[in-house]
């Protein structure tokens, strides 16, 4: 009856004057990021999780979707906390950390929290300097709308894989919006001037670990710091090392939000 | 550098556990919203104000629209206020109006506030001449606006077009709202002016007669035009919703 899938609704915790804005990732929902969510309200912020534009209701959506409704979604994000908080954190997964990063060299935040965040989906990320292929999957996604594959997760957590809520096939024109947004993001590392904390599992098997590498090259900013995790896959927020990825996350937030007046 | 308009961003004001979710309308922003919004905080109430999918950034955006998205975006809003009041109360204009009864007819809301709400867009041109137009035409310009309270015409952040692709797509929500009309069983209040040359006061009638609900409302001002949340007869408006949303808290309890 309702559009969105039970489980994949956004979420909206206020709490006190510091804002997390939490981003999910690719042909994901925002349950990725609910347990994250639950904790930092916990520790007493403000915590808002939307659902980006053609996810968390039917794939088909997805062929619709351009990589500025994300953006979009990021800014309705961060009007709506200011109705409560001073001052706000960034805080996405895999394209939503792409996404965090990118805005957050648009926007004014306290900082940007990036997790399993892709520098490029080429096998080798130093041929992204040839080109995009994205106009060449914009035609072949009327030919092929779908790829009946999931993307590649490599759970360490067995439970985390089966209650993931997230589309089993990858939407090409969908896609094509993913690598020029991957593109905006590689041209705003430069400009970002806000902390930046990277979290990476060393055995990503979707978004390999040199990608955090890649980004750390390319931050300019003052203040960057980058957490290896060892026993965790892509899925950063549902697998084993999540609390310590959280205490990261928390001691972050601490360090670079101005106390409350 | 933004993507949204200036001045159509959505907003939040926490309150206390009833929440007012207010919805705008078709080619407009949450700025439409946002006095009503203002009004009923100061009552105590957490309100939020949405902006529609395609809406408030490009008018590219809106002809990639379909309906489902505006619902998914309305659902959106409901599932965030159910984070923390225990109480959610739509409240929409126009299009905004047509996705309060599509939520009553979805979720367990404490009752709603449809404005303005076409039941039917029977004076603009059927889909056929619509589909046929839109291979030459991508958008209709809306022309000078015709609100009647200069000050709120002024104020006034929307697109000034229509996209000829979303009317279509506001046509069949239109349909499949009218088939869960008898089926809402929420307490509701409409609101229409006598003086809407947009859509006619007849469209009001239409829906309060098929309405499932037990409890239902008519108000009728005089002096606006079609968005009565910005135009002459505001107060009177955000005066009969705070009293009805009072009345309902007030029976809840």
């Amino acid at each position: 009856m309702s559009q969105i899938l039970t489980g994949g609704e956004p979420f909206l915790f206020p709490g006190n004057g510091i804002g997390c804005l939490l981003i999910h990732g690719f042909g994901s929902s925002p349950q990725e990021m609910r347990w994250l969510g639950e904790c930092l309200s916990s520790a007493g912020y403000s915590v808002l999780c939307p659902r980006l534009f053609g996810h968390a209701t039917t794939i088909k959506d997805m062929k619709r979707s351009r990589w500025t409704d994300w953006i979009a979604e990021v800014e309705d994000g961060l009007s709506l906390l200011s109705g409560i908080c001073s001052q706000n954190f960034l805080i996405g997964l895999s394209m939503g950390a792409v996404i965090a990063l990118t805005a957050g060299a648009r926007y004014p935040v306290a900082g940007v929290v990036a997790m399993s965040t892709p520098y490029s989906l080429l096998p080798i990320p130093q041929l992204t300097k040839i080109g995009s292929l994205s106009w060449l999957l914009r035609p072949l996604s009327r030919l092929f709308h779908i790829i009946p594959t999931p993307l590649r997760m490599g759970y360490y957590n067995p439970r985390a894989a089966k209650e993931h809520l997230a589309y089993s096939a990858i939407s090409v024109r969908a896609f094509a919006e993913l690598i020029d947004l991957i593109a905006a993001m590689r041209q705003s590392l430069p400009e970002l001037s806000e902390p930046v904390l990277l979290i990476h599992s060393r055995h990503d098997l979707g978004v390999p670990a040199r990608n955090a590498e890649l980004i750390l090259h390319q931050l300019r900013t003052s203040d960057m710091q980058l957490l290896w995790l060892e026993n965790s896959g892509h899925v950063i927020p549902c697998e084993p090392e999540r609390e310590r990825a959280l205490q990261a996350i928390i001691d972050f937030i601490q360090h670079h939000s101005l106390a409350e007046t | 550098m933004k993507q949204t308009i200036p001045g159509g961003e959505p907003f939040f004001f926490p309150g206390n556990s009833l929440g007012c979710l207010l919805i705008h309308g078709f080619t407009s922003t949450p700025q439409e919203m946002r006095w009503m919004g203002e009004y009923l905080a100061a009552r105590g109430y957490t309100v939020l104000g949405m902006r529609l999918s395609g809406h408030a950034t490009t008018l590219d955006d809106l002809a990639r629209s379909k309906w489902t998205d505006w619902v998914a975006s309305a659902e959106d809003g409901y599932h965030m206020l159910s984070c923390t009041c225990s109480q959610v109360i739509p409240i929409g204009l126009s299009l905004g109006g047509a996705l309060t009864l599509m939520l009553a007819s979805r979720f367990p809301v404490t009752a709603l506030i449809a404005m303005s709400t076409p039941y039917d867009l029977s004076r603009i041109p059927n889909n056929a001449i619509l589909r046929a137009l839109s291979l030459v035409r991508k958008s209709i310009p809306k022309g000078p606006p015709d609100w009647r309270d200069p000050i709120a015409a002024d104020a006034r952040v929307q697109y000034d077009a229509y996209s000829t692709h979303a009317v279509i797509q506001l046509r069949a929500l239109l349909r499949e709202m009218r088939s869960y009309l008898s089926q809402i069983k929420a307490p509701a209040l409409l609101m229409h002016s006598r003086s809407d040359d947009f859509i006619t006061p007849h469209n009001m009638t239409a829906i309060y007669k098929r309405l499932g609900s037990k409890e239902k409302s008519t108000k009728w001002v005089e002096k606006s035009n079609h968005i009565i949340t910005c135009d002459c007869d505001r107060m009177e408006v955000f005066q009969e919703a705070a009293a009805f949303i009072h009345q309902i808290a007030g029976d809840k309890k």
